[in-house]
């Protein structure tokens, strides 16, 4: 019977067929139906052309930068990393050239930044800063980085940087930031700074770090109200995914959904929405479960590094799988990338759920050293 | 320009230049998928990448329509004869005609679907895949190639400027290669498994296995088992050929720890009744019921060696096969090992019932250990 292993062969492509619900027809439609939103309306398209040598020459600086930052506004925006590898091919011409303009090497460091690739931006920012000393972003961005690590010394250097640059308000708040993270008493200088905002989206970034701030200190109530004020005046995913694990710690599962309402269905934001399914005693977690493994796999077959999405993949870990070995690991990938609170918990929490007692005291002894205060991590451990 | 008003332009071209920092796993870049068959190829491609190459949103709404798909199919299948180049064993380009095969939406949006039949002079033809679609816009992009082209199953990523080369002509050991490659890998399983191996030594610890040697009496007390031991195996074989073809197949989805918490639990059960013997139970129906458990145990190993779907009745028959042949040799072993013991007057004593509480003990321990790490 020859025609049966592939009669069997078409069954089995079926049921994996089936297995992959991710993937839907979209029924034909009338002409004005409308099948896709475009995250950004595309202007100029050089892939039209061929890829002769004419196309791959440098297009004009301040192109290529209008372009970068577009994409890059789009992937935060969005959390699509495809944005990220668009922003990076418009500065492809200047990539890895330490000669390109300052501007365009903050802008590289940006989207490494974004590609969390955190040691290479650094090194891109050095680079601007010793041809343009007094840029602003690159000093900024540079903080941010070494904060991310906990690097809190180096990162006030870096805002001192951003202060020389002439952006007083960015540098009070990069430094108000960094010194609430050390535990600094800074509770009578949130509400100047707020003040002090020259813009929605500069009032914004001021709640939310406002609201982080709360959080480390214990101030559950206060840090919401900060997160949603940060919302109001110009909402943005990373608040928005603050608040929404803020409602989760604190088991208020339909407050973290409504956080999330108007988010787009990045995994980081599915992952929040399973948890808060799970709490919930609602059912679609575990669909929302087989879509992130799904996801997990497909950024496997791309052939990518894993590390940077360790601490979504060691919350989803602890949160949907209960399984603090696979948690532990993660966290141990994690921490070689970066050390912010969240990093440090999912640390702790898998050590202490494991009961690997030395570990747990190796990582409090590292986290004593970087100086971070937390009330958050003392619950954990 | 002052240093103020420089900040100022840039921290206005990067909002929350130091706050916003998006978690990464936010989505994966983009990928376009393109499927091999017997009958040709099919590509599946983000709108919101074409739109950089074509314009599909072609009155810069940002919305993309019916009517704006119907419009662009011309120049999106020129964009794919481009950027898709399928060469010969001679190096020349081979034209595909795409035709268009629908919309359907993924996790990231909605997609354009293709389908081409093979070009060249059929899959056998075509040696090579260059690809180039959106090397100058997007640099994360990835093509995911998987199916089969010849009986072959592929399976690569490639990114933008990569190309993929096919192996040579299609040779017809594919299935016999996966049916080999898997005895190997269900022997070797089994044999690194000693969970599997104490649940079959408590299966025929029980059982009088005497050889008849030349040069020793027949020992009438008690005739061999034979047909027991033939039972058993059997049974068990079966029980887990059950599971293992229907959770690799996708018909049953079960897993996670408890499976391993029942493989253990079956190993106590069977030396628990070993030394207090269930006259209506037979040790065949127990293999059988047990056999179901240990075949999901076998299952993730197969499923990570990734047989290609085409292949999987294949792979499943040499695992299957793999294992049975490790447990006859393991049998076998077994019976050598017991022959210079099997007459003696306390065989049944240390070595059936010794044994027996052996793995009874090393069960529960585990079973204890097991408790512990979890809790």
């Amino acid at each position: 019977m020859p025609g049966a292993p592939r009669r069997i062969g078409l069954l089995l492509a079926l049921g994996v067929a089936a297995a992959q619900a991710t993937v839907m027809p979209v029924p034909a439609g009338p002409d004005d139906a409308v099948v896709e939103v475009l995250p950004q309306v595309t202007r100029l398209r050089p892939a039209a052309t061929p890829a002769t040598p004419d196309a791959l020459a440098r297009p004009a600086a301040p192109l290529a930068a209008a372009l970068a930052r577009e994409a890059i506004e789009t992937a935060r925006r969005t959390g699509d990393a495809r944005y990220w590898g668009r922003a990076r091919a418009a500065l492809g011409a200047w990539w890895d050239d330490p000669r390109a303009p300052a501007d365009l090497l903050v802008l590289q460091a940006t989207v490494l930044q974004g590609q969390h690739a955190f040691d290479a931006a650094a090194v891109r920012l050095q680079q601007a800063l010793s041809v343009d000393p007094l840029n602003a972003q690159a000093w900024l961005t540079l903080a941010t980085l070494q904060r991310l690590q906990a690097r809190y010394d180096e990162a006030l250097r870096a805002c001192a940087g951003v202060a020389r640059a002439g952006a007083g308000f960015h540098a009070r708040a990069c430094a108000l930031e960094l010194r609430s993270l050390r535990g600094d008493d800074t509770a009578r200088d949130w509400a100047a700074l707020a003040a002090a905002a020259p813009d929605p989206g500069s009032l914004a970034w001021v709640h939310s770090l406002w609201g982080e701030h709360l959080e480390r200190q214990g101030d559950d109530r206060g840090a919401a109200a900060r997160y949603q004020d940060s919302l109001r005046a110009a909402p943005d995913l990373y608040t928005a995914l603050a608040l929404a694990d803020l409602r989760l710690r604190g088991q208020q599962p339909d407050a973290a959904l409504q956080a999330l309402a108007d988010q787009p269905e990045t995994d980081a934001v599915l992952l929040r929405r399973a948890a808060a399914w799970r709490q919930r005693g609602d059912a679609r977690w575990q669909t929302a479960l087989v879509a992130l493994l799904d996801r997990q796999r497909g950024l496997e077959r791309r052939g990518e590094d894993l590390t940077p999405h360790a601490r979504e993949f060691g919350l989803m870990a602890l949160w949907l799988q209960d399984d603090p070995r696979a948690a532990l690991r993660w966290a141990e990938r994690n921490l070689t990338l970066q050390k912010e609170p969240i990093d440090w918990w999912i640390a702790l929490e898998s050590a202490r759920r494991t009961r690997q007692i030395d570990r747990l005291a190796a990582w409090r002894e590292q986290l004593a050293a970087a100086g971070l205060r937390d009330v958050r991590l003392r619950v954990a451990s | 320009m002052t240093a103020w008003a420089r900040a100022r332009r840039w921290i206005a071209g990067l909002v929350l230049g130091a706050g916003a920092l998006a978690p990464a796993w936010a989505h994966k870049g983009s990928d376009a998928y393109l499927a091999l068959a017997p009958e040709g190829a099919r590509i599946a491609v983000a709108l919101k990448d074409l739109d950089q190459a074509v314009a599909l949103d072609a009155n810069a709404d940002g919305r993309v329509t019916w009517g704006e798909v119907r419009a662009a199919e011309t120049a999106v299948h020129g964009l794919l004869a481009r950027d898709l180049r399928w060469l010969d064993e001679r190096g020349a380009a081979c034209h595909a005609d795409w035709r268009f095969a629908g919309l359907e939406r993924r996790s990231d949006g909605t997609y354009w679907v293709a389908e081409a039949t093979w070009p060249c002079a059929g899959a056998d033809a075509v040696r090579r895949l260059d690809y180039r679609l959106f090397a100058t816009t997007d640099t994360s992009h990835r093509l995911l190639l998987s199916g089969e082209r010849a009986g072959q199953p592929v399976l690569a990523t490639l990114a933008p400027g990569e190309s993929h080369a096919f192996a040579a002509a299609a040779q017809a050991q594919g299935r016999l290669d996966t049916v080999v490659d898997h005895v190997w890998l269900g022997a070797a399983h089994l044999l690194q498994g000693p969970d599997h191996i104490a649940f079959l030594l408590a299966l025929v610890l029980p059982l009088h296995l005497a050889l008849r040697l030349p040069g020793r009496a027949w020992n009438a007390g008690r005739p061999p088992e034979w047909r027991g031991l033939l039972a058993a195996v059997t049974a068990f074989t079966v029980g887990h050929s059950i599971t293992l073809g229907l959770a690799t197949l996708g018909w049953l989805r079960v897993g996670g720890p408890w499976v391993e918490t029942m493989i253990v639990v079956s190993i106590g059960a069977t030396a628990l009744l070993n030394l207090y013997p269930v006259r209506r139970l037979p040790n065949a129906a127990l293999a059988l019921v047990f056999g179901l458990v240990h075949g999901l145990g076998f299952v993730g190993l197969l499923r990570e060696a990734g047989a290609s779907p085409a292949l999987l009745p294949w792979a499943l028959l040499g695992f299957n096969l793999g294992i049975e042949l490790a447990q006859l040799a393991l049998v076998a072993a077994w019976v050598l090992i017991v022959q210079p013991a099997v007459h003696r007057p306390w065989y049944e004593a240390r070595v059936v019932r010794g044994g027996s509480w052996a793995l009874l003990g090393a069960s529960v321990a585990l079973l204890a250990w097991r408790a512990a790490s979890a809790a």
